[in-house]
């Protein structure tokens, strides 16, 4: 018969387990202009847990028809598979965001080490810069 | 002294149990990011169209023919409908609508809306032939613009299932067509996978 002690205990974890659960992760964030390519200077970390997992890497941007066209790397550091979101917003000349709200986030799942190309095209002419997201599930 | 200690840890734990229990009943409601992943359940959803109009509408505007003719000028497109062929209902429309407005508000493309022409048509005709509109600001009959290309397009699933585990593929296909000379001019593919796996408890 064990006692009630041990019962208390599992309990507990399964609450600190459920708590945990509930949280989902804030992430790290790129900022690019097609003039200035260095991902360092302008990789903001907003959660070291997913920047210890997840990292953006080899941003690359081109002119096409007018639109510009942006890819970047995104590498799981990890052995094991992380699933992540990631999210383009735009900005114009003046740093306003065009079309705000229109680009969705996208799930991706990147399996152990594993590193895939995301790709944004800007929604119009007028975007002169962009910042990708990228936050854990 | 030990007994008692536990006796008040086993009471603490077991009402905030039972509050986390009693909030998990209540019914709440609040808004939610739109544009946020949704995996409600395994059908289709908010996610699978956003991500299959993002796909689309970013290799339409960046093909390279597509490119050279709009760099030249707006060219006009209609949008026909979107089979569905899976088993689902799915509103293939919203679809279509979020596609061509993307492409609109690129500035890239015109379009012509076929959903409408009857009511152009009676609209139009009231302007001319009422006797109660000002002819000289009324729009004319006959001045539309033909569409130069048409949008079309599937839908279609592969659906498996077994007791614990239900995977769906989806496969969305988009084309445009010169209509004057029936040659398509670009086409491309989404491909969404999603799985729903039983939990340990069968919930």
């Amino acid at each position: 018969m064990r006692s009630p002690h041990y019962f208390v205990k599992g309990f507990a974890v399964l609450l600190l387990a459920a708590s945990l659960v509930a949280c989902s992760t804030s992430g790290i964030e790129a900022i690019g202009k097609p003039d200035d390519a260095d991902v360092k200077k302008h990789l903001l970390i907003h959660s070291d847990a997913l920047a210890n997992k997840v990292t953006i890497s080899d941003m690359r941007s081109r002119e096409v028809g007018g639109l510009l066209e942006v890819n970047l790397k995104l590498a799981n550091l990890t052995s094991s598979d992380k699933a992540v979101e990631y999210r383009f917003s735009w900005f114009d000349a003046d740093e306003f965001e065009v079309e705000a709200g229109t680009d969705a986030w996208t799930p991706v799942n990147l399996h152990g080490a594993q590193s895939v190309t995301v790709r944004g095209v800007a929604p119009n002419g007028s975007v002169k810069s962009y910042r990708l997201n990228v936050k854990g599930q | 002294m030990l007994i008692k200690k536990r006796s008040s840890i086993l009471s603490v734990t077991l009402v905030a149990g039972s509050l986390l229990l009693l909030q998990g009943c209540s019914t709440k409601v609040g808004y939610q990011d739109a544009t946020g992943v949704e995996t409600t359940t395994i059908d289709f959803g908010s996610t699978d169209l956003q991500q299959i109009a993002a796909k689309m509408v970013d290799s339409v505007l960046t093909f390279p023919p597509i490119v050279q003719v709009t760099n030249e000028r707006r060219p006009v497109m209609f949008v026909d409908k979107i089979k569905n062929k899976t088993t689902e209902h799915i509103d293939t429309e919203s679809i279509t609508d979020t596609i061509s407005t993307r492409i609109l508000r690129s500035g890239k493309f015109r379009f012509v809306d076929m959903t409408k022409v009857a009511e152009v048509q009676e609209q139009l005709s009231f302007q001319n032939n009422s006797g109660m509109v000002n002819q000289d600001a009324a729009a004319q009959i006959g001045r539309q613009i033909g569409a130069e290309y048409m949008m079309y397009g599937n839908l279609s699933s592969i659906v498996k299932k077994t007791n614990d585990v239900k995977d769906v593929y989806y496969k969305f296909t988009l084309k445009v067509m010169h209509l004057e000379s029936g040659i398509v001019e670009w086409s491309d593919e989404k491909e969404i996978r999603k799985q729903r796996e039983k939990s340990l408890f069968g919930m």
